[in-house]
């Protein structure tokens, strides 16, 4: 039979759990620390594997002189980053030792905190999940160190090593207890220590400002950027807006100070229905928050801007993702009053340009915009994300020389062509389309949804327009694939939904509901159904007491503590249960040396001679068994249950 | 230690009798005396001897008959002509052990007159009361089969009895020896004593004061008393002084097996011993003692 010495797998669990740790601390600590980390690591495995290991002293002085380090260096705004830097240091100096049980215990706590620090980047389930993982391992290491205090040398046959984990029985039923505690506990309405943690997310898709012909390359990202709990609408009204540019200079498009006037010239939005969007925003767009087309009505947990221009920015720094709620409008809206020399500014511009826009001038300016659309879609233009031009005059480039490019060339030059016609026009950055998931009743939306388009002042009213060739127009998912990626999003959302975002009132509205429930005085059946409950929860408590007291006289009558049976009572109680594995059963009326006399085996006899001997002193001469007795006796039952009988089939 | 050398050396003298001396120096360790009811040429005699030489005691022999006086027994006055007064011949009961065989044939005047020395360890003849010497232990025998002129023992003669046991035949192999070796009654006479009185005097002592009695082992054996009393076989149960005589017993067999404390099988292995000669069983049930006996026992919890 193949065996296994238990120190080699406690081994592997060890640096299981500490790889994923370091790995983990990948989002949170600089590039720099995290290789000499990950090489350091490597260097323990590299030791391990050669027996030869970094003295304790010179580890001991390493650990104290980086701990000083990072104190010096560590202020408030970078506080988390550098605990998590030193732990993990500090993990991967400890791999480096000859380890003993007590350091297998430093491990586990060096990771466990690194764990903790780490919950603060990763919003996601599987983070809790593998959190969950973790937790396992960490109990079955704790629980294999046990054996290797007792032996070193400690080996179990391969057959046997499952039975391992059933220690993780534990953790399994504390973490069914815990979440009651999840959801009982009190909790702050925001966080204890609010950490500044500059966020890491890489930004792309969306920014401040709309800038054509630097990139040649646009990569497509699949993160989320945000859920939307709605009902489900028309497609073309999916654009969600971010926002609004009106300054150009020829490359980028920012937004001017101008504009940024109050909300109240926004006119007669009161007939229109409302869409209500709860959103989960994950990414940060620049302190934009992204709303469905026009909102009307915001809230959420932080003090915002409204602009004229219908872009909300946050003015705080939020810690992502940030809920909040929005109505919105989708049709027309009514007019509204603007400076129009405001979003008719216009760079230098080639003569060419100027002259192909003068040529698209229709009789009215609803005909003018018709024209440039027309023009877009019947002069060729093609809509890309590769190889785009990249030169000095990017916008005059792509109308007169290269007709392709991405949202940004379209829209830029259709607010252009607008601008040279005397038409204001501004261009609104955000995200367009969507995919539904039905299952959760909301929009997600990508990275990659991200788009640009124009809206032009027409008789006294914004209006959409896209000029965009529909190419980046998004299907529903059919591939099973994705239908995978859908379910796992949906678990992830509500995860976000129901413990990321449970916080104290809807612990209160909760414990409401519990009171409600109880409480509730239905005016038809008042009496009973009250009567009832109350009278049921009384009855509960009064069993509940003559239980206790009946416990306790039965406690006082033997003068044993029946909960917690002494040493020699529970010893017996485990022998006799050992040796019923092997087929000895002590009948009630059989006193303990007759129950020996039954036993056939000259070993197992021998054993439980021995067990007998020293149980009968604390059984009949009334003392109370001391715990080195007990780990004796202990010992002796081990030894009996690895006999393996002859007779009998395991 | 002494005792367990006598043991051996016993054993070795009494072949298969193993038990039977075990119970005997048990008797002996608790103060008490001992019956034996068995057939003779089982080696009763033999026993007793060789437990009283092994012992270091003296020994004395009383031949129950039916003409056997109380004299006979105790010893007698007579007259001395030359002091001109009385003087008290010691008769065989002073003496530490005597075996008293076939005692169901003595006349119950002379069976009474063994009351005063094994309850009280003294003599009274012609007013004048005379210690016996210590340790004092009477075996007696009685015949199962011959009931034709015999004088059955009344309850309360047999309540003196401690124990009361057979020998039974021995197994095969150890008959077998003996018939190839023959009688050992010469060795046994010549045999070298082992224990001293003062060193018996002093087990008997510990045995009484130094064997811890837990209070579950004196639940238990309430718990015995108790079903004996409620037996529908019996008529009486077990009386209280019956009960400290079996407890007595088997702190005994606590301090033969080198315990300082009494378990319950100490319990269960005297009560067969113990308690069928001290109950009353309803005449039906007579034939059938041992088994009520063990009946009881046996379903009684035994407290762990």
């Amino acid at each position: 039979m193949k065996e296994i010495k238990l120190k080699n797998l406690l081994l592997f669990f060890t640096y299981l759990i500490s790889l994923i740790c370091i790995l983990l601390t990948f989002k949170a600590i600089d590039k720099f620390y995290f290789s000499i980390i990950i090489f350091l690591f490597f260097i323990s495995l590299f030791f391990e594997k050669h027996q030869k290991f970094c003295p304790r002293l010179f580890i001991n002085i390493m650990g104290i002189v980086f701990i000083l380090i990072f104190l010096f260096t560590t202020n408030l705004s970078n506080l988390l980053e550098n605990s998590l830097k030193t732990l993990t240091f500090l993990l991967s100096l400890k791999l480096l030792e000859d380890k003993k049980v007590r350091d297998y215990l430093e491990i586990y706590l060096l990771c466990f905190l690194i764990l903790a620090g780490c919950s603060y980047f990763y919003t996601n389930i599987f983070f809790f999940l593998l959190l969950i993982g973790i937790l396992f391992l960490l109990n079955t290491s704790l629980f294999l160190c046990l054996y290797i205090l007792e032996d070193q040398n400690f080996i179990i046959p391969s057959k046997k090593l499952l039975k391992i984990f059933y220690i993780n029985f534990i953790p399994f039923f504390s973490l069914f207890l815990s979440s009651i505690f999840f959801i009982f506990l009190p909790r702050l309405s925001s966080p204890l220590f609010n950490l500044n943690i500059e966020e890491r997310e890489a930004k792309t898709g969306f920014s401040d400002q709309v800038t054509i012909g630097i990139f040649s390359k646009i990569q497509e990202s699949n993160s989320i950027v945000l859920r939307v709990e709605m009902e489900k609408i028309d497609f073309e009204y999916l654009y969600w807006r971010g926002i609004t540019l009106d300054y150009f200079d020829g490359k980028s498009w920012t937004k001017s100070k101008e504009n940024t006037l109050n909300f109240h010239t926004l006119p007669h939005f009161f007939n229109n229905t409302k869409i209500k969007q709860t959103i989960y925003l994950n990414l940060p767009q620049e302190n934009y928050l992204l709303t469905l087309d026009k909102p009307i009505i915001i809230s959420g947990n932080f003090q915002y801007d409204k602009d004229s221009d219908l872009s909300i920015k946050i003015l705080e720094t939020k810690t992502y993702p940030v809920r909040y709620y929005v109505y919105s409008v989708i049709s027309d809206i009514g007019e509204e009053k603007i400076n129009k020399k405001n979003f008719l500014q216009l760079p230098q511009l080639r003569r060419e340009v100027e002259e192909l826009a003068k040529n698209l001038k229709g009789k009215s300016e609803e005909e003018t915009v018709k024209n440039i659309l027309k023009f877009f879609k019947e002069s060729g233009f093609k809509y890309s994300l590769k190889n785009l031009p990249i030169s000095t005059y990017p916008l005059e480039d792509f109308l007169l020389k290269y007709k392709y490019g991405n949202c940004e060339y379209f829209a830029s030059a259709m607010a252009v062509l607008l601008r040279i016609n005397g038409i204001p026009a501004r261009l609104v950055a955000g995200y367009k389309g969507g995919e539904y998931n039905e299952w959760g009743k909301y929009y997600l939306v990508r990275e990659k949804n991200a788009h640009t388009w124009v809206e032009v002042y027409l008789n006294g009213r914004w209006k959409r327009y896209d000029p965009t060739p529909s190419g980046i127009i998004l299907t529903q998912p059919s591939f099973f694939k994705e239908k995978i990626i859908f379910v796992l999003d949906l678990i992830n959302y509500y995860y976000h939904k129901f413990i990321l975002d449970y916080n104290l009132q809807l612990q209160v509205k909760i414990l409401k509901t519990f009171k409600d429930y109880f409480t509730k005085e239905d005016i038809k059946t008042i009496s009973i159904q009250t009567f009832n409950k109350t009278l049921l929860l009384k009855i509960f408590l009064v069993l509940f007491f003559i239980v206790i007291i009946y416990l306790s006289y039965l406690n006082f009558k033997h003068k044993t503590f029946q909960f917690f049976l002494p040493l020699e009572r529970k010893i017996l109680i485990k022998f006799l249960k050992t040796l019923k594995k092997f087929g000895y059963h002590k009948k009630e009326e059989e006193g303990l040396e007759e129950f020996l006399e039954k036993i056939k085996d000259p070993f197992l006899r021998e054993k439980s001679k021995k067990i007998i001997e020293i149980l009968e002193i604390y059984l009949y001469k009334d003392q109370t068994m001391d715990i080195e007795t007990y780990q004796r006796l202990k010992e002796f039952l081990k030894e009996i249950e690895n006999f393996n009988y002859p007779y009998v089939k395991s | 230690m002494n005792l367990e050398r006598a043991f051996k050396v016993l054993t070795q003298f009494l072949q298969g009798k193993e038990k039977a001396i075990e119970l005997c120096i048990l008797c002996l360790l608790a103060k008490g005396h001992l019956l034996i009811e068995d057939l003779p040429g089982i080696g009763k005699t033999t026993l007793a001897l060789s437990l009283a030489k092994v012992l270091g005691l003296s020994f004395g022999r009383i031949q129950g008959t039916s003409d056997l006086l109380p004299s006979d027994i105790t010893g007698t006055s007579i007259y001395n002509r030359s002091t001109g007064k009385f003087e008290f011949h010691k008769g065989p009961i002073f003496n530490h052990i005597v075996l008293i065989d076939e005692i169901n044939r003595t006349p119950p005047k002379t069976q009474s007159a063994l009351l005063e020395p094994m309850e009280e360890g003294q003599v009274t003849v012609d007013g004048q009361t005379y210690p016996l010497p210590e340790p004092f232990f009477v075996i007696a025998t009685q015949n199962p089969i011959e009931y034709y002129g015999t004088y059955p023992l009344p309850e309360a003669q047999l309540d003196r009895f401690l124990l009361k046991i057979s020998i039974g035949y021995p197994p095969r192999e150890v008959e077998k020896e003996i018939l190839k070796i023959g009688s050992l009654k010469e060795e046994i006479i010549s045999l070298e004593s082992i224990l001293s009185e003062e060193e018996i005097l002093n087990m008997q002592r510990e045995v009484k004061n130094q064997i811890y009695v837990s209070e579950k082992i004196l639940d238990y054996l309430l718990d015995l008393i108790e079903k004996t009393r409620k037996s529908a076989y019996l008529l009486a149960g077990l009386s209280t002084r019956g009960a400290l005589s079996l407890l007595l017993a088997a702190k005994a067999r606590a301090y033969f097996y080198k315990r300082d404390f009494v378990i319950p099988e100490d319990l269960k292995e005297i009560a067969p011993y113990s308690l069928p000669h001290r109950l009353i069983f309803k005449e039906e049930y007579k034939s059938l003692s041992k088994e009520i006996v063990r009946e009881i026992i046996e379903s009684t919890k035994v407290p762990i």
